[in-house]
């Protein structure tokens, strides 16, 4: 009895935190309609800043964490008005979520350049001793965090509800063209929504601080945590934002207890699967819905540059000539094998093209797919003994089940459910890939996995998987570019600018969405099996979710649509640890920043700027073709 | 007050929706846009309201140039904008919604508090749901909503962008008789409508707009029998003035008997 009271105990602590990060999730949504997916990090900078106050510079407790949520805030409000307002202003809602993907990576790449990888724990505010009452200990941390929690969602009703302020958040959400009118400053609206929402994680980084040792990556924990919370109880309402977070707190602690602590999330995971598939709108009501007959002409889709006719061949040949010419050159050390590398992505980068460039739909979890594929190729090829090809083909194959379930289950989703629901699938298979340890081999990997071979004839040297890989890129492209100019190319892009329009045309939105699904699945598993092969390993790590944000940040970086732009994107992403190793530390707030900043100034991207460059060449035949750069 | 256009563009992406328009709004006058659908009408009221940017050409209001303020800065100035498709904020209750149409006005609690009295006893059926959710309203009742809202602004320049639209001809009746009573009061309307005849009826002055730009313009009753618009805009073989009696030429008259001597 004792027992389970401590787990619940435990559970409700580490709810809490959640609660609070999934109240900001609900706050910044209400107001300008997005998922913000830096919210967790707040609670690492909140945290971060009280350890400096406090345990360095020796400030009281009260202070210092004043001191510490001052300077979140204030660093929360620079960011956000230097990139998620305007984001939000310009770029269509999927491309901010994408960014503020972006703005997560950038702040745990911070956070790692200022704290090391090291975890760090404050002291609790009331000492050690818990607070026992008949019986019962509750450590007294509880006590705050709970004390805390309540006020902040007193509060944050009483703004909404009760002040002229609170009225002008909420129009903003219901009909920004409308609250314009009303003379309502909507970036100031969507900055107060940011920073409110950042001040509200940093109280929660600083109260959980003490419970939970907090790292660097610890924002993506949370911002994880928090977005299942909200999910489960309904994007936008807050009472349903803290009771999802409960919820979730002593679901992962009974998971973690009575089945193992690996399978926490697993199962957390899985309800938010369920709850998404069943009520996307959460299990409780959530406030206002955005109607979505209000039409938004601010906003267009970014604009698609690339490259037709006679010059986009010339290109091609001309980059695949010197690609294949490359081993012959005196290369220095470690090149080839980078270049492998980024071929290889760029295989899983070309699926995610096919889905996002192309169909318009965000996957946030492409790396799951990549996942199964290497996982599947590589436990097939050892412990079963395949050989490398046919495990290869049966990986793909069952990617692709995968992918069928995955997009029949979720097709009703739009929007950010569907990102939602490919993040949470990314997060699945990661937490699988850690929790089944006789088949993956848990958190250390999988060794011993063959080269690659076809009858006999292995790729176990650079050289020969650089052709390899290259091989099948060209094939790949080539295909696909094939496939694009046919019909299925303009369904896909026809439900890219507008799903009703393409429905009312006789386009088969649902099974377009499915094909294109089912093809990214393929070659990200293809991606997989060729990494394991690679390196003869595989562990959860290389497949994380991180991974599927690395991907996104490689297709934006080269640019969406493209096909070929994603090489380029691959291939900066990679190069740039392996060129400037001295700062490898910076290398995560790199491409996070790296991401934020395309979005915002470069949105055709490399290969679209290359592709403007060749355009400005006077020969006869080449065309630039600009999309969606009308109204 | 006095709005005045002087060659204006506006337009989104690389095309202007409309171009080298020249138009004036003074004290106390309905002037009424009409023309065909994406004729240019709502750009230009966008435009005015900041929506849309001006690419060309001048704004001024009082004789101040507002073409490069924010939209905020135009509302505070007396430019109210009640948008196309009316716009009301409907997961919010009525009162919210009347709440932030006085959102400039936000410090000035009493004023408000007395705005929204006039209103309310203007618009008694809003007064009687101020706790419903505004979505709940009928479509009528949400145009009353939008243009009440509109008010609560106390503009002196109100710009009203298809007010009929959906509505069943006895409440565009009423809604019509509201704008001329508005004017009673010494507010500027600048109107745009399909419903010609309605429009032209209670208008001071007219402009057709077409492609974007004035295509004619003059007082409303000339307008009305001008041969050129008849045949546009009022039906082809509508002999103007003397139309057979549908079911508009028979508001038009009753407005015009409202109306009294304005419109003859």
């Amino acid at each position: 009895m004792a027992e389970i009271f401590d787990i619940l105990v435990g559970g409700l602590l580490e709810g809490g935190v959640f609660a609070i990060v999934a109240l900001g999730f609900s706050l910044v949504f209400r107001v300008a309609n997005v998922v913000n997916l830096s919210q967790g990090a707040f609670c690492v900078l909140g945290a971060m800043g009280m350890y400096y106050f406090q345990t360095v510079f020796g400030w009281a407790i009260l202070p210092a964490a004043f001191a510490a949520v001052v300077c979140a805030t204030a660093f929360s409000l620079l960011i956000g008005a230097a990139t998620f307002v305007p984001a939000v202003s310009r770029l269509p809602p999927s491309s901010t979520l994408v960014l503020t993907a972006g703005l997560l990576t950038f702040f745990i790449g911070v956070t790692l350049v200022v704290w090391g990888n090291q975890p760090y724990a404050l002291p609790p505010f009331s000492g050690e001793a818990p607070f026992v009452f008949h019986g019962m200990r509750i450590p007294t941390q509880g006590v705050w965090l709970a004390g805390v929690s309540s006020a902040l969602m007193i509060g944050l009703w009483l703004l909404l509800h009760r002040t002229t302020a609170g009225a002008a958040l909420r129009a903003c959400a219901e009909n920004p063209l409308a609250a314009r009118l009303m003379g309502i400053n909507l970036p100031r609206m969507m900055l107060l929504s940011f920073g409110l929402a950042a001040m509200i994680g940093a109280v929660g980084g600083i109260l959980v601080a003490p419970i939970m040792s907090l790292q660097f990556d610890s924002g993506q924990f949370f911002t994880i945590s928090g977005f299942i919370a909200v999910a489960i109880g309904g994007m936008g309402g807050f009472a349903g934002s803290i009771v999802g977070g409960l919820l979730l707190g002593v679901t992962e602690q009974l998971a973690a207890f009575y089945v193992s602590s690996l399978f926490a999330n697993t199962l957390a995971l899985l309800l938010l699967l369920v709850v998404l598939i069943l009520r996307p709108t959460g299990l409780f009501q959530a406030g206002a819905q955005r109607r979505s007959d209000v039409r938004d002409d601010v906003r267009v889709h970014r604009a698609l540059v690339r490259l037709q006719g006679p010059k986009s061949l010339g290109f091609a040949v001309a980059l695949v000539g010197v690609l294949v010419l490359l081993p012959a050159l005196p290369l220095p050390n470690g090149l080839l094998p980078s270049l492998v590398i980024s071929l290889i992505l760029f295989i899983a980068v070309l699926g995610l093209d096919v889905l996002m460039g192309y169909a318009g739909q965000v996957s946030l979890g492409h790396a799951g797919f990549m996942a199964v594929g290497g996982y599947a190729a590589a436990v097939l090829s050892t412990s079963h003994g395949w050989p490398p090809l046919l495990a290869t083909i049966a990986a793909i194959a069952l990617s692709v089940v995968c992918g069928l379930l995955l997009s029949l289950a979720t097709g009703q989703l739009r929007g950010h459910y569907l990102a939602l629901a490919t993040l949470a699938f990314g997060l699945l298979i990661d937490s699988l890939a850690v929790g089944l340890v006789d088949v993956t081999g848990g958190p250390s990997g999988l060794v011993g996995i063959p080269a690659f071979a076809v009858a006999g004839f292995a790729f176990d040297t650079p050289v020969r998987m650089f052709y390899l890989t290259l091989g099948l890129s060209v094939a790949l492209v080539v295909m696909l570019a094939g496939g694009m100019r046919l019909g299925f190319g303009r369904t896909l892009k026809a439900v890219r600018s507008d799903q009703l329009a393409a429905a009312a045309l006789g386009v088969n939105v649902g099974r377009v969405k499915v094909v294109a699904v089912c093809i990214s699945a393929a070659l990200a598993a293809l991606s997989g099996a060729l990494y394991a092969f690679n390196f003869h390993f595989l562990s959860p790590e290389i497949v994380s979710t991180n991974r599927s944000f690395e991907f996104i940040a490689m297709l934006v970086l080269g640019g969406e649509g493209t096909l070929i732009g994603g090489f380029f994107g691959a291939l900066a992403l990679t190069l740039l640890p392996t060129l400037v190793q001295d700062f490898a530390v910076f290398k995560t707030a790199v491409e996070g920043l790296i991401l934020v900043v395309i979005f915002l100034v470069m949105p055709e991207g490399l290969f679209g700027r290359v592709a403007m460059w060749l355009q400005a060449v006077p020969l006869p035949g080449g065309r630039l073709k600009r999309m969606g750069a009308g109204r | 007050m006095t709005l005045e256009l002087r060659g204006v563009a506006a337009g989104y992406g690389i095309v202007n929706v409309i171009d080298q328009i020249d138009l004036t709004v003074r004290p106390a006058e309905i002037v009424t846009l009409i023309g065909a659908n994406g004729a240019g009408k709502s750009t230009l009221l966008k435009a005015i309201s900041g929506l849309a940017p001006v690419r060309s050409g001048t704004i001024s209001f009082n004789g101040e140039r507002i073409d490069g303020y924010s939209t905020a800065a135009r509302m505070r100035l007396g430019i109210a904008h009640v948008p196309e498709g009316r716009q009301i904020f409907s997961g919010l209750t009525v009162g919210v919604n009347l709440q932030l149409g006085a959102y400039l006005h936000r410090g000035r609690t009493d004023e408000r508090a007395a705005t929204l009295a006039e209103i309310g006893a203007r618009f008694p059926v809003l007064q009687e749901r101020l706790s419903t959710l505004a979505g709940n309203l009928s479509g009528g009742q949400q145009q009353m909503l939008a243009i009440a809202r509109g008010l609560m602004a106390e503009p002196k320049l109100l710009m009203l962008d298809e007010p009929s639209l959906g509505l069943a001809p006895r409440l565009v009746t009423e809604i019509f008789e509201w704008i001329a009573h508005l004017r009673e009061q010494g507010l500027a309307i600048l109107l745009s409508e399909q419903n010609a005849w309605l429009s032209l009826a209670i208008a001071d002055r007219g402009y057709v707009i077409e492609n974007g730009r004035v295509a004619l313009t003059g007082s409303g009753q000339d307008l009305l029998s001008s041969k050129e618009v008849a045949d546009r805009y009022l039906g082809v073989g509508i002999e103007p003035q003397n139309g057979p009696g549908s079911p508009d030429n028979e508001l038009a008259k009753r407005l015009r008997e409202i109306l009294g001597s304005r419109s003859n």
